[in-house]
């Protein structure tokens, strides 16, 4: 992409149709970036930003004279340097699609000849392509159908200035709708294979729920009105308070920070060591749903307690011991599910040994105000109180205090560096769910009761035909504890203070506070009380849904349903046969659309073989061939031509003209390997002479 | 150059020194069989390149002077009344001649004009009801002043397409007019100067000219060109298929002048701005001698595109 290349033929920008081809490069371009915003760092987006400037510029005659090499060079370099820095840190994939789009900025920047235009066109549409690493959704994807349309009507419009631009664009469209049909039989019918190489799941692209949980930290819950999963019902629907997707348990707490145990995850290896699944004997009523989990590149899933699942793709999923649902791979594309979950079923079906070990483990120091609080409470209980009524009587406590305190539910919570617990029970007094959760369950375990912390998501937008959907905003975190009799017992303590966000959702609990998606200004979820966009938005809503689970879900399962249904039971033979016959079906139809034109190309092999060593000449001698005939260029270069060189030019235009002019019967015998031969002598013998 | 015509150029050389260019085109001309308008200033030979021409294959020679008044019939001949025979009898004008110098043609009335456009295309008069064959070959010479243009009649587009090429002959170079100012005392005797070749060797020579092979390369050459002028609008007069026509003609003459018995992309450039130019130009005649119009075609015109 950065090579130096010599100047031979005047640039493009002093020519006019050529800049406004360009300037519709750069448009795409543009668009393209603007797109991937999140994957590209901040100062390759700038740098975009000014090669479409330098475009605009030269579109508009405020600059004629090209940007010199040596300045776009030496840009390059430290541009190259920066990336191979910053590489160490956002990993493979990032880097490269980084570096293509720092590629086309300083492409951009210089543009002196055909082939340029012609890179840069390929390279877009490859970075287009890129685009769909990042996002499959139905905006995206036409978005992404426009921006190769704009690259498509560029090289019209480069390859056939005389077109006007209307021309163009009709031409473009009418050959993407034929191209359309092919496209479609294509992807129906065509094998889908899995992916050939594993993508590398990029820091940044992840999305969801963090692993650990420090609610001291946090400042200001940044909230996102992104997609995370939807759920079709089958079955009769959860109530709002019912809703409880679970994702995560965080069983180990330093003082500050929930994260997984490692106690857990030692567990857990062992159990996939000895292959041994979690698989529980359940009854009961069930619901069942289908999920579409949006790609996350994380591996948790999502379900009901407590979910049993079989996947409809190619990634199979795993019951984890802690009753969630863990996919086998990272969910680099959407991935769809069935899910029964067993809603009656207590949560007692795992070895209590480890769970109590577990879930009983407290910081070494610190929170001491909170620890004097929790002696102070079991001191005026019965020492041998039944460790359930302890519970009781502790949650009871908890519950007067916050209600006494008049606690608050906030998503602008002060931070809390240092003691956090302590800090919250006593002087902040408000905070959001992880605040109450990371409270309760440290004090449940000082009262030596087994509890822990589980994030998930709360809640879900129902709309018609019982599809729910699961937005980022919903993310919760709520506690378990451990009663002998029940097993693990979901307890919600941000309940307590804001009943309102477990019955309508985060949006009516932060009516007043004002900051629900705060930092979103533009989402269409803000305006839920406007009639005309929330139907729009749930118009929208639904679109997507269909998008998701009829394009992005088709995946190799649903392929073979369709097949079975339109060829009856399907073997491995037949399945090829298809395939074959589609691919070769469009290939005939294409080559029967070529041909001719092929045909017509190859006659003329001789005069590319001469125009290919004209071009030699033109770019040793600097004198361009114009318009000249063979042998007036011949003469007009012959001067500047070193002697073996000039025997060889001139009996290559000899020759030429001979084949193309003269009578047929005399020309037979010139072959096209005389020809070639020819071509190469005479490019060994300029280059030897350079 | 073809070694049967040398000795022609060579006489033709010695009387008008220094155009051998001109020379070779307007034989070209006449080798194609097609009429030649020479566009000059008063003096520069005009006269003396026809008369050399007729001279050179042994032609009928003739000139008519035309003026304001010259009617088609001084020009053509006319039906006159024997008493003797008590019948009309035909007198052929001045046209029946083999070469025709048609001196300064703008002055002459459009009536008369189209009189021996007439005639040049048809290659025959008809004169009450009866047709006069002209002889063949037949070449017509004629001649125009773009200089001076008050009183004349410029001929119009339609009229300018008739002639095969148009050449403006210019000031001779220092050193042939050195040759010639030497020479002046003896100019009668070049004149008379023994005849090379027969006319019936010049018709041999023009049916050899119909044999030359020109290239499916060459002829889409033609068309790439003529079609560039319709389609691209930066002419107001585009060439006509006689135009196409004529380009190839005189291409083939061309290459056979030059020993080739097949056309190239050079024939069809060098003979590009003596055919086309007029025709592109249309009647615009005023002091624009140059060759901007057909340049302008050449070179945005690839002879070797696909």
């Amino acid at each position: 992409m950065l090579a130096i290349t010599s100047q031979t033929s005047p640039p493009i920008e002093t020519q006019k149709q050529p800049r406004a081809a360009v300037l519709l490069l750069s448009m795409a371009y543009a668009i393209l970036v603007a797109s991937m915003t999140t994957p590209v760092m901040i100062w390759i987006v700038i740098l975009a930003a000014c090669a479409c400037v330098v475009r605009i510029s030269f579109y508009l005659r405020w600059q004629t004279a090209p940007l010199r090499m040596r300045t776009i060079n030496l840009l390059a370099i430290l541009g190259a340097l920066a990336l191979a820095w910053f590489s160490l840190s956002i990993g493979l994939l990032l880097s490269m699609v980084n570096l293509l789009v720092m590629a086309c900025a300083f492409k951009l920047m210089h543009i002196a000849h055909e082939k340029d235009v012609k890179q840069l066109f390929v390279t877009l549409l490859f970075l287009t392509a890129c685009g769909f690493i990042f996002q499959q959704s139905l905006v995206y994807t036409g978005l992404y159908v426009s921006v190769a349309l704009i690259l498509l009507v560029a090289l019209l419009q480069f390859n056939a200035p005389q077109q006007s631009l209307k021309h163009s664009i009709r031409y473009v469209a009418i050959q993407l709708v034929q191209g359309l049909p092919i496209a479609i039989l294509l992807f129906l019918v065509l094998p889908q294979l899995p992916p050939l190489w594993q993508m590398p799941t990029a820091k940044g692209a992840k999305t969801g729920l963090s692993d650990s949980v420090t609610p001291g930290d946090i400042a200001d819950l940044s909230q996102s009105s992104e997609l995370a999963f939807r759920a079709t019902f089958a079955s009769e629907i959860p109530s709002p308070p019912q809703r409880y997707w679970r994702v995560m348990t965080l069983e180990q707490f330093d003082g500050k920070t929930w994260q997984i145990s490692p106690t857990r995850k030692q567990v857990n290896r062992q159990y996939r060591s000895l292959n041994k699944q979690f698989s529980p004997s359940l009854a009961g009523p069930t619901w069942s749903y289908q999920v579409i989990a949006e790609p996350s590149h994380q591996r948790w899933l999502f379900g009901l307690d407590i979910a049993q699942a079989n996947s409809n793709g190619n990634n199979a999923i795993i019951q984890g011991h802690e009753y969630q649902l863990l996919a086998q791979r990272p969910l680099v594309s959407a991935l769809s599910y069935d899910v029964e979950s067993y809603y009656t079923e207590p949560l007692n079906h795992t070895l209590l040994s480890i769970d109590h070990r577990i879930n009983l483990q407290l910081p070494q120091s610190g929170n001491s105000l909170t620890q004097r609080w929790v002696e102070d409470k079991l001191a005026e209980l019965d020492a041998s109180a039944h460790p359930r009524e302890r519970a009781e009587y502790i949650l009871a406590q908890l519950r007067d205090h916050f209600s006494q305190q008049q606690f608050r539910y906030t998503l602008r919570p002060d931070p809390m560096p240092s003691d956090p617990v302590d800090r919250f029970m006593f002087d902040a007094q408000a905070g959001f769910c992880a605040h109450y959760a990371s409270t309760l369950t440290y004090i449940l375990r000082l009262a030596n009761i087994p509890a822990r912390m589980v994030t998930g998501y709360q809640g879900g937008e129902l709309q018609a035909s019982g599809v729910m959907s699961i937005y980022q905003y919903d993310a919760h975190a709520w506690v378990e504890a451990w009663y002998d009799e029940r097993g693990w017992v979901r307890i919600d303590p941000t309940a307590w203070v804001s009943p309102d966000r477990i019955d309508f959702g985060l949006e009516q609990a932060m009516r007043d506070e004002g900051s629900f998606l705060a930092d979103s200004p533009l989402s269409l979820a803000r305006f839920k009380n406007v009639a005309l966009f929330n139907n729009l938005r749930l118009w929208f809503a639904q679109l997507d849904y269909e998008w998701s689970k009829w394009v992005l879900g088709f995946d190799a399962n649903r392929q073979d349903d369709l097949l079975e249904q339109l060829f009856g039971r399907l073997t491995p033979l037949k399945l090829s046969l298809i395939g074959v016959t589609v691919v070769l079906t469009v290939g005939l139809l294409l080559a029967l659309y070529i041909m001719p034109q092929l045909r017509k190309k190859q006659g003329d092999k001789l005069t590319m073989i001469y125009q290919k060593s004209a071009d030699l000449v033109v770019e040793f001698t600097g004198t361009p061939r114009g318009h000249l005939p063979p042998s007036h260029y011949f003469q007009a270069v012959q001067d500047k031509l070193p002697n073996l060189a000039r025997t060889c030019f001139s009996e290559l235009t000899q020759r030429y003209q001979q084949h193309h002019y003269a009578r047929p019967s005399e020309t037979r015998s010139e072959s096209e390997k005389q020809f070639k031969h020819l071509h190469s002598k005479l490019k060994r013998h300029l280059q030897k002479s350079r | 150059m073809n070694k049967s015509i040398t000795p022609v150029l060579d006489v033709l050389g010695k009387t008008i020194i220094g155009k051998s260019e001109q020379l070779k085109l307007a034989l070209t001309c006449l080798l194609s069989n097609g009429h030649l308008l020479i566009e000059d200033l008063p003096g520069m030979g005009k006269t003396s390149l026809s008369h050399a021409l007729a001279s050179a294959f042994g032609l009928a020679y003739s000139r008519i002077q035309f003026t304001s008044d010259l009617l088609p019939a001084d020009m053509l001949g006319a039906n006159i009344f024997d008493v003797q025979k008590q019948q009309f009898s035909f007198h052929p004008g001045p046209i029946f001649n083999e070469v025709v110098l048609a001196d300064e043609i703008n002055r002459a009335s459009p009536k008369t004009q189209s009189a021996l456009l007439e005639a040049m295309e048809e290659r025959q008069v008809s004169l009450d009801g009866t047709t006069h064959t002209l002889p063949q070959p037949f070449f017509v010479i004629a001649t125009q002043n773009p200089m001076h243009q008050a009183g004349t009649y410029p001929l119009p587009e339609s009229q300018l397409d008739r002639f095969l090429m148009r050449i403006t002959l210019g000031y001779p170079n220092w050193e042939a007019e050195r040759t010639m100012l030497k020479r002046s005392g003896t100019t009668s005797g070049v004149m008379a100067s023994s005849q090379p070749v027969s006319k019936q060797q010049l018709i041999a020579w023009q049916q050899e000219i119909t044999q030359v092979h020109s290239a499916n390369a060459i002829i889409d050459y033609i068309l790439r060109l003529v079609s560039y002028s319709r389609e691209s609008g930066e002419f107001a007069n585009p060439l006509s298929p006689r135009a196409s026509k004529a380009i190839l003609v005189s291409a083939r003459a061309w290459a056979w002048l030059h020993g080739r018995d097949h056309v190239i992309p050079e024939d069809v450039q060098e003979v590009f701005t003596a055919v086309a130019e007029h025709r592109l130009r249309g009647s615009a005649t005023d002091s624009d001698m140059n060759s901007q119009f057909s340049g302008k075609l050449m070179a945005a015109v690839d002879p070797l595109a696909a």
